[in-house]
């Protein structure tokens, strides 16, 4: 079968360039596997392979019907499955469908330019999903990508594969301050950004609660995602005192406890007394989607934003969306509450007025036989020890309203949160105030780096107990029957540890471990050095720049922005105007040239005007016979004596009607 | 620099002149074949006023080309094989006592023609190379206190054998640049070795058949005006510029063009321009002599398949 020549088309893009574009956008995406639904990834990898497959075997774009139908249902199943088109997820999913879709008919000079310029949005779009330092590292690679095909686009033959490549890694690294200055400087907004919904795919880590029920901090256990790295200002505290302390819950119902609505509306926050010097940490904390700042117990302060609840603990006005850095000051001996206020004293006491009967009698019957409450404490805990309790990840359920009871009497078999609410409701019972803290308990030395790591596998949950003269006093009566918790961690006193997470230890320290330390390392440089530099830090420097509050900030930094782009502005156009030609004759010359080459006809190095032209006219034959009088023209100009104004007039008017994409499509064949 | 002047006199008829010269290439292009482009080169370096050196292994058509400018442009031709125990005088001439005069005249030696064909430069001693070189560069030769003026036209046509090295001096690199052109004939094409194979000897038909001639030494030398007369603009001169310098600059050869290996440039391309028959150098003038100008005067610090000529092309832009 004879092949006709394919019709002369101006600015089109090959074959072989479309397939790059077609893997690029495929790199760029690959990520968000992880963070679409399963049938968004799917119809997007679809698509990206018909395209490929269309490519390879060269058949033309398909039909602007079936496109259009293509675009309606992928608008319609966005819709379908989000119930919206706008929102962080169901956006991005919009995004990479129609990006897919606009690839088959990527064509033009043009479309490649949305497609790129949509390829630098979906590298954005990763970042509202994952800020990791593999990310980061995986969207440089991308960048790059994206930059070479933006330079190929516009250099065309000038710029081969491997040139581009080198040239968009030299503009990336000529953007590296601009990007450091942006990144200190562009005001940062606290909250989720540009208003989008939170993550609410279920993508999240998930931390304490504040609510506790029998299993849930076993669950939490079962994962070793850091929860926070620490650097203790000077030695770390013994591993006895390595509590860090989070929501504190007051309220007890139907065997949950939480942190109770109106607390803090009916209790101020605590009076402590710190004893002794503190203990200064320096935290970063994971995004948990919650308010809590944890810190070592008893935290003294943290950065002056928050707010303490009457529970001592400290949280952020907004959940914490993204990583956090605070500087937090601890106190190891302290009094907190020495006189306990009516309220606190009514909420330190409540019990829900049924439920769990034995475990009221027994509490009765130690408040009969002593007075004392520290005595009722010691009967309590002895009564943990003695009583051949369990430490298990995989506790026998137990029922809703007697919860207590079948643990105490029945399953004796329980993770922290058994104990430490069994205990609570027991002091409650006899008659002594108490409440549960939950948070986490002892850190994790990292092999490389001066710094600890405190993982969800180390959430734990205690009580305290109100005691005249001493005020609030931690009671851990996991520690009570099962010491090794707090001695030795969490491998050694649970009897199922096979259930634990890798990195929570029980095993030899191998490669593997050794490799996930040294990981860590660097992924705590990264949070500690770039993302814990949220608003919060970014405020603290302005105010040290003599900038204070945030109108300030942002009026400072659009008038340096906006100046400094006008300066840059002025001084291009000043470089421009010296570099500009005095002959109107050769920057008409120019300006054709410039028109060739964004069709991908650059002028090479030492080619002359007319055979260049005869280059242009091979290749593009519908030019010949513009091309061959214009350059035939420019020559004569140029070399020859005895010009006429006339001609130099004449030739600037040609120039000026010379559009080669226009004549192209208009004139081709 | 403001263009040349222009020429006193009438302005020369270019058409007549570029036709006279078409004529000439077609007349030899009847006995070497398919050679035009090395025809025209060998013209334009007679037309400039240049001194040929043809570099090529024998039997290709030296001489035939030699015998073919010659011929066609009226020339007084005279040939000298260089061998080892070749003397200057051999060359220049002698003085000899003339018994009837009572004194020594001069007799003068095959240099004195209008076009010289000097065989084989390489076989012969370094002394008696530089004795033509010096005659070729002077224009003159001076014999025992006499100076005797070569006339114009004066063109040396010299061929080297590059493949011939033993017991040969091949000329040092400092000589080449007294060549205005270097050039190579190659083998016939494919179609040219048949017709060849068909037709007979050439020589044997350049011997007994003169092409005949389309001008003669007073022409050569008004065409010679008329080619320094064509017209370089700025914009020209700024392309021989950047050539000339980004030589000395680029670092990738021995030594940049010297200010003859400019000059020469300029010439060629004028020359090659009026062949066209046209007034003024165009850069498609200065890129087709420069091969045959540039690539002995230029020796790459490293050896590169790529001729120096096609580096300068591809690097330096036309203004």
């Amino acid at each position: 079968m004879a092949r006709r020549r394919p019709k002369p088309a101006v600015s089109t893009t090959s074959r072989g360039e479309r397939l790059a574009l077609t893997s690029i956008v495929a790199f760029i995406g690959l990520p968000h596997i992880g963070h679409l639904p399963f049938w968004v990834s799917l119809a997007t990898a679809a698509l990206l392979a018909w395209n490929a497959v269309r490519l390879l075997l060269g058949r033309p774009t398909p039909p602007g019907l079936v496109r259009a139908l293509l675009t309606a249902a992928g608008v319609g199943a966005v819709l379908m499955g989000f119930g919206r088109i706008n929102g962080q997820t169901a956006g991005v999913a919009l995004l990479m469908l129609m990006l897919a879709l606009k690839l088959t008919e990527t064509v033009r000079y043009r479309d490649v330019v949305v497609v790129l310029a949509l390829c630098c949005f979906v590298l954005v779009t990763q970042f509202l999903f994952s800020q990791s330092l593999g990310m980061a590292l995986y969207l440089v690679a991308g960048s790059w990508l994206v930059v070479a095909a933006f330079v190929h686009l516009h250099a065309g033959d000038d710029a081969p594969p491997r040139a581009a490549a080198a040239e968009s890694a030299r503009l990336l690294a000529l953007a590296i301050p601009v990007a450091a200055a942006l990144f200190v400087l562009f005001p940062r907004l606290p909250g989720p950004l540009w208003g989008l919904p939170a993550n609410n795919d279920g993508t999240a880590r998930t931390g304490l609660s504040g609510t506790m029920s029998p299993g849930s901090i076993a669950d939490l256990a079962r994962s070793d995602a850091v929860a926070f790295r620490v650097r203790f200002d000077g030695p770390a505290p013994p591993p006895a005192a390595r509590y860090w302390r989070g929501p504190v819950l007051w309220n007890f119902d139907h065997g949950t406890w939480h942190t109770g609505p109106g607390v803090a509306r009916t209790i101020t926050p605590p009076r402590v007394d710190a004893q002794g010097r503190g203990v200064r940490t320096d935290i970063t904390l994971a995004p948990s989607h919650k308010p809590w700042l944890i810190a070592l117990d008893m935290p003294l302060t943290t950065a002056t934003a928050h707010r303490r609840t009457a529970g001592g603990n400290w949280v952020a006005p907004h959940p914490i969306d993204q990583r956090v850095r605070y500087i937090a000051r601890s106190a190891l001996h302290y009094t907190v509450d020495a006189e306990l206020a009516p309220a606190a004293r009514r909420l330190a006491l409540a019990l829900p007025a049924t439920g769990n009967p034995r475990a009221r009698a027994l509490a009765h019957r130690w408040a009969n036989h002593d007075h004392d409450a520290r005595a009722i404490v010691h009967s309590a805990l002895d009564f943990f020890r003695q009583g051949r309790f369990r430490y298990t990840l995989n506790p026998p359920r137990t029922s809703r309203d007697n919860s207590v009871d079948d643990f105490l009497f029945t399953t004796r078999a329980g993770f922290c949160e058994h104990f430490a609410g069994a205990f609570t409701f027991l002091m409650r019972a006899a008659g002594v105030p108490a409440r549960v803290v939950t948070g986490y308990q002892g850190a994790q030395r990292a092999s490389i780096g001066d710094y600890w790591i405190v993982r969800d596998s180390d959430a734990h949950a205690w009580s305290e107990v109100w005691l005249a003269g001493a005020g609030w006093v931690r009671v851990d009566p996991t520690a009570a029957a099962a010491p090794k918790r707090i001695a030795d961690g969490i491998t050694a006193a649970v009897t199922d540890s096979g259930d634990l997470p890798y990195m929570a230890g029980g095993h030899d320290r191998d490669a593997w471990y050794h490799a996930r330390m040294l990981w860590d390392a660097v992924d705590a440089g990264w949070n500690r050095w770039f993302l814990a530099y949220g608003p919060a830090l970014q405020q603290r420097l302005f105010a040290a720049l003599g900038i204070a509050g945030f109108g300030t900030a942002i009026a400072v930094l659009t008038g340096l922005v906006v100046g400094t782009l006008a300066l840059v502005s002025l001084w291009l156009a000043w470089h421009m105007r010296a570099e500009r030609e005095a002959d109107p004759v050769v920057r008409a010359w120019r300006r054709i040239e410039r028109r060739l080459a964004r069709i991908g006809l650059a002028r090479h190095t030492g080619e002359t005007p007319v055979g260049y032209a005869r280059r242009v006219a091979a290749t593009r034959p519908a030019l010949t016979r513009q091309i061959t009088d214009l350059a035939a023209r420019y020559a004569r100009l140029r070399y020859a004596a005895n010009i006429e104004s006339a001609e130099r007039r004449e030739f600037i008017r040609r120039a000026r009607r010379f559009h080669p994409r226009r004549t192209g499509e208009t004139r081709a064949g | 620099m403001s263009p040349q002047p222009p020429p006193q006199n009438a302005a020369p008829d270019r058409a007549a002149i570029a036709g006279a010269l078409d004529r000439a290439r077609q007349a030899i292009g009847q006995r070497l074949y398919d050679k035009d482009h090395v025809v025209r080169l060998a013209l334009a370096c007679l037309l400039a006023d240049g001194h040929l050196l043809i570099e090529d292994i024998p039997g290709v058509g030296k001489t035939t080309l030699a015998h073919g400018l010659a011929d066609t442009l009226g020339l007084a031709f005279s040939r000298i094989q260089f061998v080892s125990d070749l003397l200057p005088s051999d060359i220049l001439g002698v003085s000899v006592f003339d018994r009837n005069e009572a004194e020594f005249v001069f007799r003068p030696g095959p240099i004195f023609a209008e076009l010289v064909l000097a065989d084989e430069i390489n076989r012969a001693s370094p002394r008696t190379q530089s004795a033509l070189l010096e005659a070729m560069a002077e224009r003159q030769v001076t014999i025992e206190g006499v100076t005797h003026v070569l006339e114009a036209p004066f063109n040396v046509l010299a061929t080297q054998n590059p493949a011939d090295q033993n017991g040969t001096f091949a000329l040092p690199d400092s000589q080449l640049d007294r060549f205005l052109m270097r050039i190579h004939l190659g083998y016939p094409t494919r179609m040219a070795e048949r017709r060849l194979l068909a037709g007979g000897d050439t020589r044997a038909e350049a011997h007994n058949d003169r092409l005949s001639p389309v001008a003669g030494p007073n022409e050569l030398i008004a065409w010679q005006q008329a080619a320094a007369a064509t017209l370089v603009r700025d914009p020209l001169l700024d392309y021989l510029q950047a050539l000339i310098a980004y030589s000395r600059r680029t670092g990738i050869f021995e030594r940049g063009l010297s200010p003859r290996g400019g000059l020469a440039l300029r010439r060629a391309a004028q020359a090659w321009a009026l062949i066209d028959g046209r007034d003024h150098v165009l850069p498609e003038d200065v890129q087709a002599v420069l091969p045959a100008v540039v690539d002995h005067r230029l020796i790459r610090r490293e050896r590169d398949t790529d001729q120096p000529s096609t580096h300068l092309l591809h690097s330096v832009d036309v203004g």
